[in-house]
């Protein structure tokens, strides 16, 4: 969705709420290379994409890679002017500029759903820079928390919306202190109950929360019995834990908290966990929190070919206390790895741009490598017919293929990162 | 419907807690979920705020100013008792961003704390951005901003010439501006093809703005289409094409070390620039044929060729020249390659091919028509800046 569409001029009718905004995005050009050197989103009206032509398109894409917009370009650097006529021939002089290196400002609509902005040349079709804009517009939303697109998304909530009037706090703790301990007095005395009561499942929470937690985990499962023997073994082990019972809650429960990973029941009602990861990975928000699918064995060939991409890890029932931990502190770790590594990255002067692009690479390669163990197994899938078994071998060989493809472009990343880290005087990272 | 089933050897056991606790602790346990409780109220108290905006000029006080808090509409500064005030209610403890706008303002933007003071005084500028068409135009179309240039070219000495022609004559500025829109930008029928008539509102399509802000002004010398300084920029994010108006050209060419009189310059979507001379006003039609129509020199010499589709005024090759022609009812015959007229044809020649007849505006740069290839383009820019959701 395109943002602003009750937006005026700034200059227009004060009357009338402008909330029109732009996404500018700064590039360095250098010898035909392309950089981006920031991006941001602010308020303010983008120019008309519609009249513009040139030599290099440029696009923006959503979450599954459809264009939201597209626009052109003349090659940058070149300025044409004209010398004032020379009186014998009465024709201009022709005087070009040109600047092999330079920066270029794009100012562009801005839309909810924006995931990359790329640029290509279309007289050779090589891509000349691509770039993740989707944190963009919720670092503006961090501002801007009640501006109504950020409402819209979810990404902050509105503080008033969430958090009761404080004298209806107090008046409600009274009633319930009073309430209870009536209650009490009543049961001890008249029923003579011992002084002794199940602990609630609130208190347990309350008694866990005081523990200090490492990380915060979001436990989706419409099994209660999951749902307590999970969220049991993370506090246990130090997690903070916070669960939904459905997909439902889980969206919900994702525009006030932000866990730091999610652990995802694939078959639920009505919501199942494929469509929960769907919106997951469709708000600006969410979309980076780690998911880690859990689910009997029966993944099938187009859950694998549609999702693959989008989780962090995939984990079967049964599965042991272990293995389970073993999969979350894989994924913080990477998350964490990444970002230190990423900070010295930055020290040696490598490419940000490439380093993401590494972790996202080795990140799917890791994931794809375990679908495909987990498709070929004999047991997946209850019953394989002709088809859907010729279908699960299409969609193995094409994850393979894709495994093959990216395997060697992270070598050259890696190559890559390497010589930069070595022409900086830096230790190269160990692969 | 769930198929997936689960036994409770599938699922992982932790040890049993202790299951009990004793009643006692039922109240002490309420009674720190109350003082936390009441602790979060007192961390998210509300109150109110009141924001009094004024003209920083004049500090009169604004009436109508739009007021948002963290990027919700708030409302606009009263005119009724308030004097320009805005009393804001239920606002939370902590740190929030305040925005204010007002048309004919520099919009204001600032953090401030709360609780702080009871009241926020604002102080709004007046935009240095003027509107010279009517705002309901606005929406789609063209925007064309002028900037006035704070130098000018003299060619007797060969010198850029500090002036305050302009900036220190807002009138004189505007009324340059309005003439060569009225004798140029707004009156293409004059210079283009009749046979293919253009949009006939294309004059409501175009919206013009000036930008006078005499402390920071553009420089049509620096560089060769010139510079304007990133206060502009960064205000003025919506340009389809900033014009710097230079008051004169002083003199012809003598010189190859001469400044360019007109030059137009891509930096990017939002930042695409042109300049030219008020006393050379025809020129505007060239440097836009190429800012505003993307329309490519059709002279020989060291410019930018490249076809331009759709609608080309230039072709990469003969045939693709011809075909155009043919498909467009034109005489293909008219197709020519790009070269120079002096009687030593071979000093320039390129492999780009042109239609339109001469004189060429795209080539003279100061006199002649848009033949009907360039019209072609200059309506389908026109059109397309309508299209779309606005």
């Amino acid at each position: 969705m395109i943002l602003g569409s009750l937006a005026v001029l700034a200059t227009a009718s004060p009357t009338s709420p402008d909330y029109e905004k732009i996404l500018q995005i700064h590039l360095n050009y250098q010898n035909g290379e392309y950089k981006v050197i920031s991006q941001t989103v602010a308020y303010g009206r983008p120019p008309n994409l519609a009249i513009l032509s040139g030599p290099i398109e440029g696009n923006i894409t959503d979450t599954k890679g459809s264009q939201l917009t597209v626009f052109y370009l003349t090659d940058p650097g070149i300025a044409v002017g004209e010398i004032a006529a020379n009186a014998s021939t009465g024709f201009l002089t022709p005087y070009t500029e040109r600047q092999s290196s330079g920066t270029l400002t794009l100012n562009l609509p801005v839309f909810t759903d924006m995931q990359t902005f790329s640029l290509y040349n279309i007289r050779s079709g090589t891509l000349l820079v691509s770039s993740d804009v989707s944190s963009t517009f919720s670092t503006f939303c961090l501002a801007y928390p009640k501006d109504p697109d950020c409402l819209n998304l979810g990404i902050i909530p509105s503080r008033e919306n969430t958090l009761p009037d404080t004298r209806l706090i107090i008046g409600g703790i009274l009633a319930v202190i009073f309430v209870a301990a009536g209650s009490i007095l009543f049961l001890t005395k008249r029923l003579k109950i011992p002084w002794i009561v199940p602990v609630s499942k609130p208190a347990k929470l309350i008694a866990n929360s005081v523990l200090v937690s490492k990380q915060t985990v979001l436990v989706v499962d419409d099994s209660p019995d999951i749902i307590d023997v999970v969220s049991s073994a993370l506090v246990k082990n130090g997690y903070k834990c916070i669960t939904a019972p459905g997909g439902k809650e889980c969206l919900d429960i994702l525009t006030i908290q932000r866990p730091d990973v999610i652990l995802l029941d694939v078959i639920m009602e009505p919501l199942d966990g494929w469509s929960t990861l769907r919106q997951i990975k469709k708000n600006l928000a969410t979309k980076s929190i780690p998911v880690l699918m859990l689910t009997a064995n029966n993944l099938t060939a187009n859950d694998a070919r549609e999702y693959h991409i989008c989780i962090e890890d995939y984990i079967q029932k049964p599965f042991q206390e272990e293995a389970l931990f073993a999969a979350i502190e894989q994924i913080l770790e990477r998350k964490n790895a990444i970002r230190a590594s990423l900070v010295m990255a930055e020290k040696a002067g490598v490419d940000r741009e490439k380093f993401c692009k590494l972790a996202s690479l080795s990140t799917r390669v890791l994931v794809d490598k375990k679908i495909i163990s987990i498709l070929q197994k004999p047991d997946n899938g209850m019953f394989m017919t002709g088809t859907v078994e010729r279908e699960t071998k299409e969609v193995i060989s094409e994850m393979i293929r894709n495994i093959r493809i990216r395997e060697i472009q992270m070598e050259e990343l890696k190559n890559e990162i390497t010589s930069a880290f070595s022409r900086n005087g830096f230790v190269p990272p160990s692969w | 419907m769930k198929t997936e089933t689960h036994t409770q050897s599938q699922l992982v056991r932790l040890p049993k807690y202790q299951k009990y606790i004793p009643v006692p602790a039922v109240f002490i346990i309420l009674i720190i979920f109350g003082v936390h409780q009441i602790g979060l109220a007192d961390d998210t108290q509300v109150g109110t705020l009141l924001v009094v905006v004024t003209d920083s000029h004049t500090g009169s006080s604004l009436y109508g100013a739009a007021v948002y808090v963290d990027g919700a509409y708030e409302g606009n500064t009263s005119g009724v008792d308030g004097a320009g005030t805005l009393d804001l209610s239920n606002i939370e403890k902590g740190s929030h961003t305040l925005r204010v706008t007002d048309t004919g303002y520099r919009p204001f933007l600032e953090t401030f704390a709360y609780p702080g003071e009871p009241e926020i005084h604002i102080s709004l500028s007046n935009s240095p951005l003027v509107p010279l068409t009517p705002e309901n135009n606005n929406s789609r179309g063209l925007t064309i901003v002028f900037v006035p240039s704070s130098t000018y070219f003299r060619t007797s000495d060969d010198t850029v010439v500090s002036t305050d022609t302009y900036t220190g004559n807002e009138t004189l500025f505007r009324q340059d501006v309005n003439r060569i829109i009225n004798d140029t930008f707004d009156n293409l029928g004059a210079v283009t093809d009749p046979a293919l008539p253009l949009p006939k509102d294309y004059q409501g399509r175009l919206n013009f703005y000036y930008y006078f802000d005499p402390s920071s002004p553009a420089d049509a010398f620096s560089g060769c289409a010139g510079t304007i300084p990133d206060s502009y920029w960064d205000e003025v994010t919506f340009s389809d094409l900033s014009v710097i108006l230079y008051p004169l050209y002083d003199g012809t060419y003598t010189n190859t070390s001469y400044q360019p009189i007109g030059c137009y310059e891509n930096s990017g979507i939002g930042h695409k620039l042109m300049k030219i001379p008020a006393n050379r006003e025809t020129l505007a039609y060239h440097e836009s044929g190429h800012g505003l129509y993307g329309l490519v020199d059709t002279y020989c010499g060291d410019t930018d060729y490249f076809e331009n589709t759709p609608y080309p005024n230039i072709w990469s090759s003969q045939n693709g020249c011809i075909s155009s022609a043919i498909v467009d009812n034109r005489d293909p015959s008219g197709c020519r390659q790009v070269q120079s007229d002096t009687s030593d044809a071979d000093s320039c020649i390129k492999n780009f091919w042109r239609w339109d007849p001469d004189p060429d505006i795209m080539k003279t740069g100061e006199y002649g028509m848009f033949g009907a290839a360039s019209t072609e383009r200059i309506a389908y820019i026109l059109n397309k800046s309508v299209e779309g959701d606005p």
